[in-house]
C-alpha cells in the first residue's frame, strides 16, 4: 500500500471519522458521489444518478430530488449562495441550473460551445459580492475561468490549455475566500492558481507530488471557516489544507475502503460548524472528519 | 424463530441402548477411585452420544417466521403506460399498509429481461422502475428463475405477479410447478389492458417465389377493433430506397379486412414489399406496418463493391465484357441486411476495409455464403484481409484464407500502445479488456504491445509494460485482473507512450487511445514530438458527453497521421482495434514484383492461365485453411488464389489487387477478363429454377413453410428429401436447422420458432430421385413484436398459474404480506461437529482413565517455588505430604506416582532451613525411603523392586561419603 504520508492512525482522529452511504439508489445510497455541498445545517449530495439528496449533517435522509437531464453525465459542483439559491453548473449539459432548497427548478442557463456565452464543461461556480457569476471550465479551447454580470452577460474571461502558470488543464473548482482573490483546482497541473479579481495571476499553491504539501489531481476545494483551503485529492486519495498564502497546514486520509480511507475522492465541502465533508466517490458514501483532523 | 434438532436417519438411534451398557461397564470399574470413574463415565457417554447422533446425521432446523416478497412487474409492451404506473404505485400501496417489522421484500422489473431493481429489504422505496429490461418480450420464466435465486434464505417466500399474463417468450407454468415444490407461493395482480381502439397489420402475403413477367396478387390482412375509416400504402423497397406503389383511403371493419394489390415483375431479384396502415381509430403504432418478400429467379447478378478510387475502373468492365450481370456498389449504397443481398448470387468485395464496414454487414457477408448459398469473392489490395481489419471477424470464417500468421517466423515487428480511458462508459471496463484482447489476438509474439490506464491508487500507470508480446498470456492476465480507474487527463499517458514507443525499435509505432473525449488535451509540443518520432495516434470517441466532444480526439489524431474513429457502436470497438493493430503489422503487406506460381489445377482456373503469368507487385500476407484448394502461389507459398466452400455457397480469396497498383501488368494482360469471369461465375449461387411454390407465414411463435412441388407436367413430385436452414434476425443472425417432411403427393411442410422481430431468411435445398438437386430460397418478416398484437388481459391462464402454485388472484388492494404460507425451515448438518467432540474428547477420558495427578503433590512443588520469589517466602506454606496408603492401578506394580503418594513423612514446614530450601529432594528421599512402610499385601515383585532402591541409594550414599572424605 503507498501511504502518503499523512498519519490517519492516531487514536483520536480515527474516532473523529464519521460516514453514511452504500452503494445502491434506495435513499441515502449512492453511485459514486462527486458533487457535495454543506449549507445551513444541511448538506447536499449529487451523484451519477443524477439524483440531488439532502442529509443532516450527521447522514440522515431529508429529502431528494432528480436533475432534468443525466444521459450525457453528472454535475461536478453545488453552489449555495446567500440568497437562497444552489447553484449546480450541470457540467456536462453545458449550462448552469438554479434550485430552491427544495428541490424546485428556478431557471437554467447556458449552451454548448466554446463562445463568449457558452460553455463546454463548467465545473463549478462562485458569486463575488456585486453577485457576478464566476465559473470554473475545460473542454477543447475552453480551459479559462469565465465571468459573468449579475444579468448574466459575458464580462470576461482568461486561461488557455498549459502548463505555464496562468494556463490550466482541467480546472475543476472554484471558491473565493474574504480576501476577494480567486482560487482555482488547476487539477490535472497539480496545483492551485490564485487570481486577483482582475484576473493578474497572484501566486500558485503546490506542485505535482505525492508528501504531503503535494498535490495529485486536486477535483475540488472549499473554503473553511478559519479561511484555510480543504482539498480532495483523486490521485493521493486524502484530503490536504493549505492557508490561502499557500502555507501546508496538514493532511489527512489514505487510500482504501476503511474509516478515514478514500477511494477516488471528487467532492469535498466545509461547513460553518467545523466539519469538512468528503464525498468518497468510489466508495459510494460520504465521510465527515473534523477541521482540526487534517493538520 | 424456533430451533430444534432432527435425524436424517433416526433409525440409528437404535445404537443408544448402548449407552447404558458403557455406564454399567464403567461403573464394574473398581481400580478407579470415584471422582475419576465417574468423570471417564461421564465423559464415555458423551463421546457415546455424539457417535451415534453423527451416525443418525443429527441436523439442526431453525423455523423462520419472517416473510419476503418479490414483486415481479410487467414492463413488456403490451402492457401500456398507465396500466405499468399504477402496478409501481399498487406495490408502494401494498407494503405502506401491510409490511411489517417480520416482512422483508423486493422489487424485479421484467421484459425482454429481468433485473432486480430492488433487492430483498425490509423496506420498499420505489420512487419509479429504473431499469431498462426492453419491452419487446414477456419473459415472465426468466423473471421467476431470477427472483428465485434472490430470495434470502430463511424466509417464507411469495412471487407478487402484476403482468398481463401475455406471455411471449419461455414457459413460466414449468418455473411456477419448481417454485411451488419449494415452497414458494405466487400470487398475481392481473394488470387489465383491455379497452383499447386498435388497427394493426395482421399478415402481409406474396408467393415465396414468382415468375418474371407473370402477374401475381400482394395481400395485406388488416385488422380492427371497430369500423374506422384509414389509409392503406404499400412499398416496394428497392436497393436506392422505397418506392410507394399505392395510397388509398380504405374503410375497416370490425374484425379482418383483406386487401389485395396486384403485381408483375419483369427483373430477377429478391423483392421486400412494406405495407402501412394509418388510422385516427389507433392507440399503438408499432404495429401498423408489415413486410413480405418474393423471389423472381433469373440471369445471376454479380454485386461488386469498389473502394472509390478503383470504382468502375477495371474489375467492373472486365466481368461486363465477359457477360456478367453486374451491379457496381461502394461502401455507402452497399446492401445493409441480410435480406437485401438475397438480391444477388455473388458478392465482390475489392479492397474494402471491414472498419468501413458494420457488424450487421459483417454478419451478412457470412450468412450469405453459409445459409443463402451466396458467392463471396475477396479482391486483395491495402484495406482487405488482415490490413483491413479482417482477423476474427465473421468474413474470415466465409473465406478460404486465415488473416492469423502466427506460422510466419520471419516478420518485422510492430509496437502498439493502448491508452484507455473508458470507466465512465457503461461496461466500459468490460470493453477496455475486449478491445485489448481484440489486439493482441492480431500480434504476433515478436510485437510489442502496452497497455496504459489510470489505476487506484498508483495513478496513470502501465497495466503491462510495453514489451514483447511473447506467449500473450502475461497480457491476457494483466488485461483481465487490471484495475482501470477514471483518467483525469491523458497527456501523462500519451508521454509514457511515447517515451515507450521512442525508445523501442519497432519498425511501426503506434498509440491508440479510446476515451469519451472529455479529457484536456495534450499540449501541441507532445504532439510535435509524437509526430518527430514517426509515432501515429489513432482516437476512439465512444459514447461522449456531448456530440462536439470527439473535437479533442479527432485533433489529436489529425495532428499525428493516425485515425479517427467515432463508435456509434459498441460492437464495433474490438473491429477497429483488430485494425489498428493490424496497422502495425506492415508486414502483412508484401511489396516487390513476383510472379504467382502454379500450385495445383482448380475449375476455377482451368483453361484461363497462359504459360507465363504476368508479374505482381504485390499481395497481402495470408494463410491457407486446411481444405481449401489454392491454385496460386508466391514464391513464399503465400496463397494468390484460394477458394473453397463453406456451408451451402462457395467463396474465392485473392490476396493480390485487380488494379494497376499490384496487378499492372495483369490488367493490360488478355486473360484478365477471363480469369475473372471464370473466378466470380464458380462463387455465383448455383440456383437451378426451381417450379415449386413456396408459402411462408408466421403463427403466434412459430414460423411454417409449405413447398407444392408440382412438375411441368402436373404431376406431384415426391421423395425430395428438402433440407433448410433459417438464419435470424441480428445482431447475431442465429442459425437454426429448419426440419420439412414430406405431409402429402408433392407437399413439404416444416416450422420453426421465431421470437424476435425482424426478417428470417429461409434457403431450402432437395435432392430429386435422380439426382439432381435445387436450391430454393425464401424469408418470412416477423413485422413486429409480439407483444403488440395482444390487447385483452390472459385471465384464464393467470388463473391457471395461480392455480398451479396454490396461490391467489389478488386485487391492487389486496395484502400480499399475510403470514399464511409454511413455515420457513433452515436445516444444518451438525454430525460433522459431533464427531469432531468425539475425536477430541476421547484422548481425555483415556487420559482420565490411565493418569493419576495428585494435586496435593502438585501443590507441593509449586509451593516450593513460589516460596523462593521475594516477598512470598513467608505468605506460601509448603505442605507436608500425607500419609496415605498405597493404591493399586491396573495391575500389580504401582506406578511412579503411587511410590511417592505411599510416603508416610512430612517435611518440615514453616522455618525450614537454608539446607532444607536447596537440597529438598536429597532430604525428602532419604526421609521417605527411611520410612517407607512395606505396603500390606505387595507382592514378591514389589518386595523385590524397593530392595533394589534400597541397595541404589545406600550405594549412592556411600559413594557421597567417599567424596567427602576426599575433600
Amino acid at each position: 500500500m503507498v501511504l502518503t504520508g499523512c498519519a490517519i492512525d492516531n487514536g483520536s482522529r480515527f474516532s473523529a471519522v464519521h460516514m453514511w452511504g452504500e452503494t445502491g439508489i434506495r435513499k441515502g445510497h449512492f453511485k459514486k458521489p462527486r458533487a457535495i455541498a454543506a449549507w445551513r445545517g444541511e448538506v447536499y449530495v449529487i451523484d451519477t444518478t443524477g439524483r440531488m439528496q439532502v442529509f443532516s449533517p450527521e447522514g440522515a435522509f431529508l429529502r431528494s430530488w432528480v436533475l432534468p437531464k443525466t444521459d450525457n453525465g453528472t454535475p461536478t459542483g453545488i453552489t449555495p449562495v446567500e440568497d437562497g439559491r444552489i447553484l449546480i453548473p450541470d457540467t456536462h449539459n453545458s449550462r448552469l441550473l438554479e434550485y430552491d432548497p427544495s428541490g424546485e427548478l428556478l431557471d437554467m442557463w447556458g449552451g454548448y460551445g466554446t463562445g463568449e456565452d457558452e460553455f463546454i464543461y463548467l465545473t463549478d461556480v462562485v458569486l463575488d459580492d456585486e453577485g457576478r457569476y464566476i465559473f470554473s471550465e475545460y473542454g477543447m479551447d475552453a480551459e479559462r475561468v469565465h465571468i459573468f454580470s449579475k444579468s448574466r452577460e459575458f464580462e470576461r474571461e482568461w486561461g488557455t490549455l498549459g502548463e505555464a502558470p496562468g494556463e490550466f488543464s482541467r480546472a475543476m473548482s472554484i471558491v473565493r475566500p474574504s480576501d476577494g482573490r480567486l482560487y482555482v483546482c488547476d487539477t490535472a497541473n497539480h496545483r492551485i492558481q490564485c487570481f486577483e479579481s482582475d484576473g493578474q495571476l497572484s501566486h500558485i499553491i503546490s506542485d505535482a507530488g505525492v508528501a504531503p504539501g503535494f498535490l495529485k489531481f486536486p477535483y475540488d476545494m472549499d473554503v473553511a471557516p478559519d479561511g484555510s483551503l480543504v482539498l480532495c485529492e483523486y490521485g493521493n486519495n486524502r484530503v490536504s489544507r493549505f492557508t490561502t498564502s499557500g502555507k501546508h497546514i496538514g493532511c489527512f486520509g489514505r487510500p482504501g475502503r476503511g474509516p478515514g480511507e478514500f477511494n477516488a475522492p471528487r467532492g469535498i465541502c466545509a461547513s460553518a460548524d467545523g466539519f469538512v465533508y468528503v464525498a468518497d466517490t468510489d466508495n459510494d458514501r460520504i465521510q465527515r472528519i473534523s477541521l482540526e483532523a487534517i493538520a | 424463530m424456533t430451533e430444534w434438532p432432527r435425524f436424517g436417519s433416526p433409525e440409528a438411534l437404535i445404537l443408544l441402548i448402548l449407552v447404558p451398557a458403557s455406564i454399567y461397564v464403567g461403573m464394574k470399574i473398581r481400580s478407579l477411585g470415584p471422582v475419576r470413574k465417574w468423570t471417564a463415565i461421564t465423559l464415555r457417554t458423551i463421546i457415546l452420544l455424539c457417535i451415534i447422533f453423527a451416525i443418525a446425521g443429527a441436523e439442526w432446523v431453525k423455523e423462520s417466521d419472517r416473510l419476503a416478497v418479490f414483486f415481479l412487474l410487467d414492463r413488456s409492451n403490451s402492457v401500456p403506460e398507465d396500466a405499468q404506473l399504477a402496478s409501481e404505485e399498487a406495490v408502494r400501496r401494498m407494503s405502506s399498509e401491510y409490511m411489517t417489522s417480520k416482512d422483508d421484500a423486493g422489487v424485479i422489473a421484467f421484459g425482454d429481461e429481468s433485473s432486480i431493481e430492488l433487492s430483498v429489504d425490509s423496506t420498499i422505496e420505489l420512487d419509479e422502475v429504473r431499469s431498462f429490461v426492453g419491452g419487446e418480450q414477456t419473459d415472465l420464466a426468466a423473471a421467476i428463475r431470477l427472483a428465485m435465486a434472490a430470495f434470502p434464505q430463511g424466509h417464507m417466500k411469495r412471487i407478487v405477479l402484476f403482468t398481463d399474463g401475455n406471455e411471449t417468450r419461455g414457459t413460466a407454468l414449468d418455473e411456477i410447478k419448481l417454485a411451488s415444490a419449494s415452497d414458494v407461493a405466487i400470487d398475481v395482480v392481473p394488470l387489465e389492458i383491455g379497452g383499447r381502439s386498435e388497427v394493426r397489420i395482421r399478415e402481409v402475403n406474396v408467393p415465396a417465389q414468382a415468375n418474371a413477367d407473370e402477374p401475381f396478387s400482394l395481400r395485406v390482412v388488416v385488422s380492427a377493433d371497430q369500423t374506422s375509416e384509414a389509409t392503406l400504402r404499400v412499398y416496394q423497397t428497392l436497393a436506392e430506397g422505397k418506392r410507394l406503389l399505392q395510397a388509398a383511403p380504405v374503410t375497416l371493419q370490425a374484425g379482418e379486412n383483406t386487401f389485395e394489390l396486384p403485381q408483375e415483375l419483369a427483373q430477377s431479384g429478391f423483392y421486400e414489399y412494406e405495407a402501412h396502415i394509418e388510422s385516427d381509430a389507433d392507440t399503438v403504432m408499432a404495429n401498423n406496418e408489415g413486410r413480405a418478400f418474393t423471389v423472381v429467379q433469373g440471369e445471376p447478378t454479380v454485386l461488386l463493391v469498389e473502394a472509390q478510387s478503383d470504382y468502375g475502373r477495371y474489375l467492373r468492365p472486365a466481368l461486363e465484357r465477359e457477360g456478367l450481370n453486374v451491379q457496381a456498389a461502394n461502401i455507402g449504397s452497399m446492401p445493409t441486411s441480410l435480406a437485401q443481398f438475397q438480391n444477388y448470387d455473388c458478392v465482390v468485395l475489392s479492397n474494402i476495409s471491414s472498419t468501413d464496414l458494420s457488424s450487421d454487414q459483417l454478419l451478412s457477408l457470412e450468412a450469405l455464403v453459409r445459409d443463402l448459398g451466396i458467392g463471396l469473392v475477396m479482391v486483395g489490395g491495402p484495406d482487405s484481409f488482415g490490413a483491413g481489419g479482417y482477423f476474427d471477424t465473421p468474413v474470415e470464417k466465409a473465406l478460404p484464407v486465415s488473416m492469423d500468421l502466427k506460422q510466419r517466423k520471419i516478420m518485422p515487428r510492430g509496437a502498439l500502445a493502448l491508452i484507455l480511458h473508458t470507466v465512465e462508459i457503461a461496461d466500459g471496463n468490460a470493453w477496455s479488456r475486449d478491445i485489448g484482447l481484440a489486439a493482441l489476438n492480431v500480434l504476433s509474439s515478436q510485437d510489442l504491445m502496452g497497455l496504459l490506464a489510470y489505476e487506484h491508487p498508483s495513478g496513470d500507470s502501465w497495466i503491462h509494460e510495453l514489451r514483447p508480446v511473447g506467449n500473450k498470456h502475461t497480457l491476457r492476465m494483466a488485461l483481465n485482473t487490471g484495475s482501470i480507474g477514471d483518467m483525469p487527463d491523458v497527456a501523462p499517458t500519451l508521454k509514457m507512450a511515447y517515451e515507450a514507443l521512442e525508445a523501442c525499435d519497432a519498425a511501426v509505432k503506434r498509440i491508440v487511445m479510446i476515451s469519451d473525449g472529455d479529457p484536456s488535451a495534450p499540449s501541441p509540443s507532445l504532439l510535435r514530438k509524437l509526430n518527430d518520432a514517426k509515432i501515429s495516434v489513432s482516437t476512439v470517441c465512444i459514447q461522449p458527453h456531448s456530440p462536439n466532444d470527439q473535437d479533442m480526439l479527432s485533433w489529436v489524431a489529425d495532428e499525428t497521421g493516425g485515425n479517427f474513429y467515432f463508435v456509434t457502436n459498441p460492437n464495433n470497438l474490438p473491429q477497429i482495434f483488430t485494425k489498428e493493430a493490424a496497422v502495425v503489422k506492415k508486414a502483412l503487406f508484401f511489396e516487390k514484383p513476383f510472379v504467382p506460381k502454379r500450385n495445383h489445377d482448380s475449375e476455377i482456373v482451368r483453361g484461363t492461365l497462359s504459360a507465363e503469368l504476368p508479374t505482381l507487385f504485390g499481395y497481402v500476407v495470408t494463410t491457407p485453411k486446411e481444405n481449401a484448394t489454392i491454385p496460386l502461389i508466391s514464391p513464399e507459398g503465400d496463397p494468390i488464389l484460394a477458394h473453397w466452400r463453406y456451408g451451402l455457397g462457395k467463396s474465392v480469396a485473392y490476396t493480390s489487387d485487380a488494379t494497376n497498383r499490384w496487378g499492372a501488368d495483369w490488367v493490360e494482360w488478355d486473360g484478365f477478363d477471363r480469369f475473372w469471369a471464370q473466378s466470380v461465375r464458380w462463387a455465383v449461387r448455383d440456383m437451378s429454377p426451381s417450379p415449386f411454390r413456396v408459402d411462408t407465414r408466421v403463427e403466434g411463435s412459430t414460423g411454417y413453410v409449405r413447398i407444392d412441388a408440382v412438375n411441368d407436367d402436373g404431376e406431384f413430385v415426391n421423395f425430395l428429401r428438402p433440407e433448410g436452414v433459417v438464419t435470424g434476425p441480428g445482431p447475431n443472425f442465429a442459425r437454426q436447422n429448419l426440419d420439412i417432411a414430406q405431409t402429402g403427393p408433392g407437399i413439404y411442410e416444416g416450422t420453426f420458432p421465431v421470437s424476435d422481430r425482424g426478417v428470417y431468411m429461409m434457403t431450402m435445398t432437395y435432392e430429386r430421385p435422380d439426382g439432381t438437386q435445387g436450391i430454393i430460397p425464401s424469408g418470412l418478416a416477423m413485422n413486429y413484436s409480439k407483444e403488440y398484437n395482444y390487447n385483452a388481459t390472459n385471465h384464464a391462464l393467470l388463473e391457471n398459474w395461480a392455480a398451479e402454485s396454490g396461490g391467489r388472484i389478488l386485487s391492487p388492494d389486496a395484502n400480499p404480506f399475510e403470514h399464511n404460507l409454511t413455515a420457513a425451515s433452515t436445516v444444518t448438518p451438525i454430525w460433522m461437529y459431533l464427531a469432531a467432540v468425539a475425536a477430541c474428547l476421547f484422548p481425555i477420558e483415556i487420559f482420565i482413565r490411565r493418569v493419576m495427578i495428585d494435586l496435593y503433590v502438585a501443590w507441593a512443588w509449586l509451593a516450593v517455588r513460589l516460596r523462593r520469589m521475594p516477598g512470598l517466602r513467608n505468605l506460601v506454606q509448603v505442605p507436608g505430604l500425607r500419609p496415605k496408603p498405597a493404591t493399586g492401578s491396573y495391575g500389580s506394580v504401582p506406578s511412579r506416582t503411587m511410590v511417592y503418594e505411599s510416603s508416610g513423612t512430612t517435611l518440615e514446614t514453616g522455618g525450614a532451613t537454608q539446607q532444607q530450601t536447596t537440597t529438598p529432594t536429597a532430604q525428602a528421599t532419604e526421609q521417605e525411603v527411611a520410612a517407607t512402610p512395606k505396603p500390606a499385601g505387595s507382592s514378591d515383585y514389589t518386595q523385590q523392586l524397593l530392595a533394589a532402591k534400597e541397595r541404589a541409594l545406600s550405594r549412592r550414599k556411600k559413594s557421597s561419603d567417599s567424596k567427602s572424605d576426599d575433600e
